[in-house]
Parts: structure tokens; sequence; C-alpha cells
């Protein structure tokens, strides 16, 4: 029951993206039909829709968005800072910071990381893998989008009569890139979102937020 | 916002793989092609009929005209070869000689959906049967 506690945030969200990724299926399946019976082509069962280009392309279009948010988000809170909100750091902090302050090299812990304590090339890239790993995500995710849109966007032009296009004739297209931003924008202004609100609102209890009582001028303090 | 959980490479490689294109299937896509050039090139108006998809046959029904009847009326190309052929999903072109054809995956076979086809400048292409 303790290991369930201590893990409940991954467990909670693990189990929520799987139930959100089968709905989406169940949904998509039956809106992909919809509009199969409407362009002369045969209802497809669940197994094919899920290997299909359409719902592959779908799920990367959202998945690229979520990365590129979080990667922009770890990278850009480094240099940016945001007097009052909670998702800033301290005002005077701007930059890589010391080594003493990010306890790398000599003055790594008993308790660091190896790759804290190894120093050279293993503690810089070490140092920087949070970000790396989500915008390799973000390009992998971008790149199957673009794969998977393409072939789902040549099926839908072929049923209505006209030509498919290329990889980089898709990748310059305006479906290409409505999906990209539809999705992009969205993920922007979350993230604005939270910076101001941050300062003004609390929620008692969660590390997102200041302590209720807490100055909305105060940066870099979670409750 | 910190919490979200990475698992992705296998949902990546499944998207990349979701979209790898060209599927199979050229080979029977090109044999309806095959017969249906066969079949304008001897003006067989009843196996015109049965290499149509359902709804191309029903477009091309007018009034008490049956499919044999307005296909017979159509003078569609058949020049061949067959040339480059693109499958998409269930959908797919064909280059032949002298027409674009436009086939549609129908009850695990493949049926001419668009013959006649002529390139527009912008927009679909203009065909003489499509459905």
């Amino acid at each position: 029951m303790k290991r369930l506690r201590d893990h409940g945030l991954s467990l909670f969200f693990g189990a929520l993206f799987l139930l959100a990724l089968v709905g989406e299926s169940l949904a998509g399946v039956a809106s992909f039909n919809n509009e199969q019976l409407t362009s002369g082509g045969d209802p497809v069962s669940y197994w094919q829709y899920v290997t299909s280009s359409s719902f592959a392309a779908d799920v990367a279009e959202n998945w690229q968005s979520e990365y590129l948010q979080f990667f922009l988000y770890i990278f850009l809170t480094v240099w940016l800072v945001q007097r009052g909100s909670v998702e800033s750091k301290e005002l005077d902090k701007v930059g890589t910071e010391s080594d003493e302050e990010q306890k790398v090299g000599r003055y790594a812990t008993a308790d660091s990381p190896a790759g804290a304590r190894a120093g050279g090339w293993r503690t810089l890239v070490y140092s920087r893998s949070l970000g790396a790993v989500m915008g390799v995500i973000f390009l992998g995710s971008w790149l199957a989008q673009s794969v998977a849109g393409r072939a789902s966007y040549n099926a839908r032009q072929l049923a209505d009569f006209s030509d498919p296009v290329s990889w980089p004739g898709y990748v310059t297209s305006a479906d290409f890139w409505n999906r990209t931003l539809q999705n992009w924008q969205s993920e922007f202004l979350a993230v604005a979102s939270m910076v101001i609100l941050s300062i003004f609102l609390r929620q008692r209890g969660s590390p997102e937020s200041k302590p209720v009582g807490v100055a909305h001028s105060a940066t870099g303090q979670e409750g | 916002m910190r919490t979200r959980v990475l698992a992705a490479a296998g949902v990546v490689a499944l998207a990349l793989c979701g979209g790898c294109g060209a599927a199979p299937g050229t080979d029977a896509v090109t044999r309806t092609a095959d017969a249906w050039l066969a079949a304008a090139r001897a003006k067989d108006a009843a196996a015109l009929c049965r290499l149509v998809t359902p709804a191309a046959a029903e477009s091309a029904e007018t009034g008490d005209e049956t499919c044999v009847q307005a296909l017979g009326d159509l003078d569609l190309p058949g020049a061949g070869p067959v040339g480059a052929v693109q499958v998409w999903s269930d959908r797919a072109q064909v280059r032949t000689g002298d027409d674009t054809l436009f086939l549609t995956e129908v009850d695990g076979g493949w049926r001419v959906s668009g013959a006649g086809c002529t390139a527009q400048a912008d927009g679909p292409y203009d065909c003489d049967l499509e459905g």
C-alpha cells in the first residue's frame, strides 16, 4: 500500500493515459467508419483502425505538441524567469547556475546520481538529459505525425480524386501545419496560463502552487 | 506539470509503422487495372460494370438506364500499359497509357471508383465515371 502511495502520481496518470487512449481509439474507429461509409469505402475493424495511419497521425500529433511543450519549458526556464510565478526559479538564478548549486563534479554528494559525480562529458550530457529526452521524443513524434499524416492525407486525396503528395509536399502542406499549430497554440496557452495564474492564485497543498499565504511577488517557492 | 510519464518509443514506432505509406496490394490493384483496360478496349460494358464500385455504378446509372447501358455510352480510355501505381490505405491511383484510374478496396477486392479522368489545374480530377 505504501509502495502504491509513493508512486501514486505516476500510476494514476499512467492509468488515465491508457484509458484515454482506449477511449480515443473507440471513438476514432466509429468516426472513421462513418467517413468510410460516406466516401464509398468499407468499414474497418477495431484492430485495423488502431494500426492505421489515421489513428497513428491523430495520436502522434498530440504527443509531439505535449513533448514540445515540456522540452521548451524545461530549457526556457533555465534562462527565462517570471516574477511571482511558482513555475519560475528565483530571479537572480538565471542561467545554468554554478556546480556548487547544482551539486555536480566535486560538489556532488554521496547520494548524487552517478552522472552528476562522473564529471566531463558524462556530467555535461546528464545535466541536460531531461530536456534532451523530451526534445528527442518531440522530434520523433513530429516525424511520426508527418509520416502517418501523409499516409492518411493521401488516402483522403485519392478518395477525393486528387493526386497523392510526397513527404516534402505534405510537410509543407496546409493540412500538416493546421494539425501541428492547432495543437501548439493550446499547449503554449496552457503554459502561459500556468505561469501567470500561479502568481495570483493558490492551491493549498499542491507543489504546483505557492503556499496559500505567500506573497504574490515571491518567486520560486513551492507549496 | 512535471509529472507526465515517459511512454514514447513504442507508440512512436507504431505511428511510423502505421504510416508506412504504399501498402501491400499493388499486385491486386494492377490486376484490376489490367482487367479494366482490357474491358475498355473490348468495349465490354458488362465486364466494366463488374469492375466498378457500387457507388460508381450507382452514379453512372441515370433514370431507367442500367450500369451496362450507362458505361456502354461512355467512351472510356483503355490504352495500356499500367504505369505508376500508388496505394494508400484502401485507395489507389493507377496511371495508364491514356487515363488516370482511381480504385477503392471494396469487400476485399479492388474496384474502379474513377475512370476517364482529366487532371485539373487546381482541384480534383474531372472524371467521366466517379463514385
